[in-house]
């Protein structure tokens, strides 16, 4: 039996569905939200260090389950394998009342201008997508800005002379310098390089009625047991709840989208806690899942008119899936400069994110979060054996020692990087599972070895006796900073949604994640997919006259 | 009605188990004092002869010498038997149906043994490596480094070593202690502005010991 119908239904309760159900809330529309996972509060933050989301080595600490929610993943030459949730190369984000912002880092970076006119920028990149996004950064500005003042984020990006311009500062001044911080501050600036406090949706002091960061240095992987940091479950969603239109309903997985015979979206059908299907009526149907997850519902949602699923009539939904390529270095430093002061990272630079020659794009670099004992161990210098004494003493001696660089490469987007919906392998409910496939861009990789090289530099310069790099191999990525599946562009022939998330085939249907991401910027994007959510929401409600669509 | 399966103990000596702390079956923090000699441990998956096994093949891959402690006071081998006995160890985390290929690295093992059946196997090629030399051990240990065993092994020793007593290794934070590492702490507001110019070594502390409170591992989470 069909529930009350509403006017939207926002599928995920992420960074993006978050934003929009409280903004379509607000505006008077009536709202269900639908989320797979649960609501987690600050004290299940739980610093399990073997079941998080960082190492999740006995399980996802914030979902999915492992038993109910396999994946394909096909490899560069062709072999299959069905993965848990909590296996490397799941490619997995979270799920929960959240989604990944419950238990990220929290950097809350704008991307840059050039970001958004990657193919004006470097011209066409042979193997690649790489296209200029149909919106700017000015679209995107003052979206920004709300997404920085209304979730909360500390930092100061001043230092920085190459941040796009901006109207207002950050709400809340940077978190105090730790150890790192001190000593890799000097030496960018010897360098001749421009270094600064990272923006974090982190309280730096108490701000939207809860308390400042108390310094742990337990941010990724898990919940913040005070609260201080800020994502989508504290702030945004209660917030949609308390104007009494927005319903949020949990454990609850969306078997597929419906539409009409006039090519409309009618609602969603979905499992409820119990397992049993139900049917949620809606005027609008937001999709929000993520870039994997939002893609693979879309291609599971088939009908007489949508034979390939929803917005897919050129085979663009899935495609172009990236994330982000993480290369840096590893410097020993000559005495112990470990203080565990959190969150950890706390400076950056942004002297490489453009401008490299003949490479077309680069990453920001910082100072790295936690590094847990457990994670240290295969973090070890080539040379170093694995086990016995000779093992036991660099591990002893080096711990106290090391400091990381690291940074998100830009990739180059590919086509044939891709979700599709598994032919064979079904969930628990007997969805067809999503089917990654693909790799990498050569150029992804060349980009990102010289982006380690960098941080080499910085750390020498810094002191370190001894650095090695971390360098990627040419698998897939996507991960938590999964993108591009749903990818935003005018032309209906080569992109899914238009420039205000609209799936072009289907009026009444929003993709509002970052799926819409045309590249993905040398940053964590989660301040992108919340700029993002603000301004389409916005539209929306710009064009909604009761009942429907302007 | 079926026979019960007899009960295996490791024994353990009081002065082996560096530590003082020490957590029990039920992971009841448990005080070993000075004078008693021996600690009977339950065993919940290894016989007590294949523990002799692991825990000699632990200690090699990571010993204790006179820097500090290695394997054998952690109780690497608890934190093993611990989690082959769990969910874990019945591949609950894994998709186990064919195809079985060999994966990339990243994919981590990708065969169809469990990891029960995989210590099996190993155990059988192992034989009783604790009656052997260390010389000898390393030696029998080289001969099986590149196989999917060895690697899991090592896995779990580190896992052992390093992560939170709750899981069952890492005894009186020995893991931790060695390198430095102050557990999930939660402030340091009392000694954030006086640490600077001097090493700062916290003596670690354990989830359990932080919060004041029984955790349980996430082993019991699982259905």
């Amino acid at each position: 039996m069909a529930l009350t119908a509403v006017n939207a239904v926002v599928i995920g309760a992420g960074a993006g569905g978050g934003i929009v159900a409280k903004q379509l809330a607000e505006a008077g529309l009536s709202v269900v939200l639908l989320e797979r996972g649960k609501w987690y509060s600050p004290f299940d933050c739980r610093k399990d260090d073997l079941r998080n989301q960082r190492t999740s080595v006995l399980g996802n600490g914030f979902g999915p389950d492992d038993e109910r929610n396999p994946r394909v993943t096909v490899d560069l030459v062709g072999r299959e394998r069905i993965l848990g949730a909590s296996r490397p190369g799941y490619q997995n984000n979270a799920a929960c009342v959240g989604g990944g912002t419950l238990s990220y880092g929290a950097m809350a970076w704008r991307y840059m201008e050039k970001d958004f006119r990657m193919r004006s920028t470097y011209g066409h990149v042979p193997g690649s997508t790489l296209a200029d996004w149909p919106i700017s950064y000015q679209d995107l500005e003052p979206y920004y800005e709300k997404a920085e003042w209304e979730i909360g984020v500390s930092g100061d990006v001043s230092p920085d002379p190459f941040h796009a311009p901006r109207r207002k500062p950050l709400p809340m001044p940077p978190l105090p310098p730790n150890r790192e911080y001190e000593i890799l501050h000097p030496a960018a600036k010897r360098l001749g390089l421009h270094p600064f406090d990272i923006p974090m949706l982190r309280n730096s002091i108490p701000y939207n009625g809860r308390p400042a960061c108390m310094r742990c240095r337990w941010c990724v992987g898990f919940a913040c047991e005070v609260d201080a940091k800020c994502g989508t479950h504290n702030t945004v969603i209660p917030k949609a709840l308390a104007t009494k239109n927005c319903e949020l309903r949990t454990e609850c997985v969306v078997q597929e989208i419906r539409t009409n015979d006039h090519g409309r979206a009618t609602g969603v059908a979905y499992f409820d806690p119990d397992n049993h299907l139900q049917q949620q009526d809606a005027d609008l149907v937001v999709v929000s899942c993520g870039a994997i997850e939002s893609a693979r519902l879309l291609l599971n949602s088939k009908s007489r008119l949508f034979p390939t699923g929803l917005g897919n009539r050129h085979d663009w939904v899935g495609r172009n899936l990236q994330g982000h390529t993480y290369t840096g270095a590893f410097g020993l430093m000559p005495e112990p400069i470990f203080d565990d002061l959190g969150p950890g990272a706390g400076i950056a630079i942004c002297d490489y994110n453009h401008g490299n020659p003949g490479l077309a794009g680069g990453a920001m670099l910082a100072n790295e979060f936690i590094r847990l004992p457990y994670q240290f161990v295969s973090m070890v210098p080539a040379g170093v054996p694995r086990w016995g004494k000779a093992h036991k003493d660099f591990m002893r001696t080096a711990y106290q020692r090391s400091i990381a660089i690291q940074g998100p490469t830009q990739e180059m987007p590919v086509f044939d990087s891709r979700v599709q919906a598994d032919p064979v392998v079904k969930d628990f409910w007997g969805i067809p599972v999503a089917r990654l496939s693909g790799g990498r861009h050569p150029h992804t990789i060349e980009i990102s070895t010289a982006m380690a090289a960098k941080a080499e530099a910085w750390l020498r310069e810094a002191g370190a006796i001894q650095t090695w790099q971390r360098l990627s191999g040419p698998g897939l990525s996507a991960g938590q900073h999964q993108a591009g599946t749903c990818r935003m562009g005018d032309d209906p022939a080569t992109s899914v949604v238009n420039r205000h998330c609209q799936v072009h085939e289907i009026p009444n249907l929003f993709v509002i994640d970052a799926s819409v991401h045309v590249s993905n910027g040398g940053f964590n994007p989660v301040l992108t997919i919340m700029a993002i959510a603000y301004y389409a929401s916005d539209h929306l409600v710009r064009r909604w006259k009761g009942g429907g669509l302007a | 009605m079926p026979r019960r399966p007899r009960r295996h103990f490791l024994t353990l000596s009081a002065t082996t188990l560096g530590g003082l702390l020490f957590y029990t079956l039920d992971r009841k923090a448990t005080r070993v004092h000075a004078q008693a000699r021996s600690i009977r441990v339950p065993l919940r998956f290894f016989t007590e002869e294949e523990a002799l096994t692991i825990a000699a093949a632990a200690a090699r891959i990571f010993p204790s010498d006179e820097s500090g402690p290695g394997a054998d006071e952690a109780g690497v081998v608890i934190y093993i038997d611990r989690q082959l006995a769990s969910a874990y160890g019945r591949d609950y985390y894994r998709y186990t149906q064919p195809p079985f290929e060999a994966g990339v690295p990243e994919q981590g093992w990708q065969g169809k043994e469990t990891p029960r059946e995989l210590y099996r196997a190993g155990l059988a090629v192992l034989g009783r490596l604790h009656l052997l030399t260390p010389a000898e051990q390393d030696e029998r240990l080289k001969q099986i480094e590149l196989t999917p065993f060895f690697a899991l092994l090592r896995t779990h020793t580190v896992e052992g070593m390093f992560s939170d007593p709750m899981h069952g290794g890492n005894h009186d934070l020995i893991g931790w202690q060695l390198l430095g590492f102050p557990g999930p702490r939660m402030n340091y507001f009392e000694d954030v502005d006086r640490h600077y110019g001097q090493p700062f070594r916290l003596k670690p502390a354990s989830l359990v010991q932080i919060l004041g409170r029984p955790v349980r591992p996430g082993e019991d989470i699982e259905p």
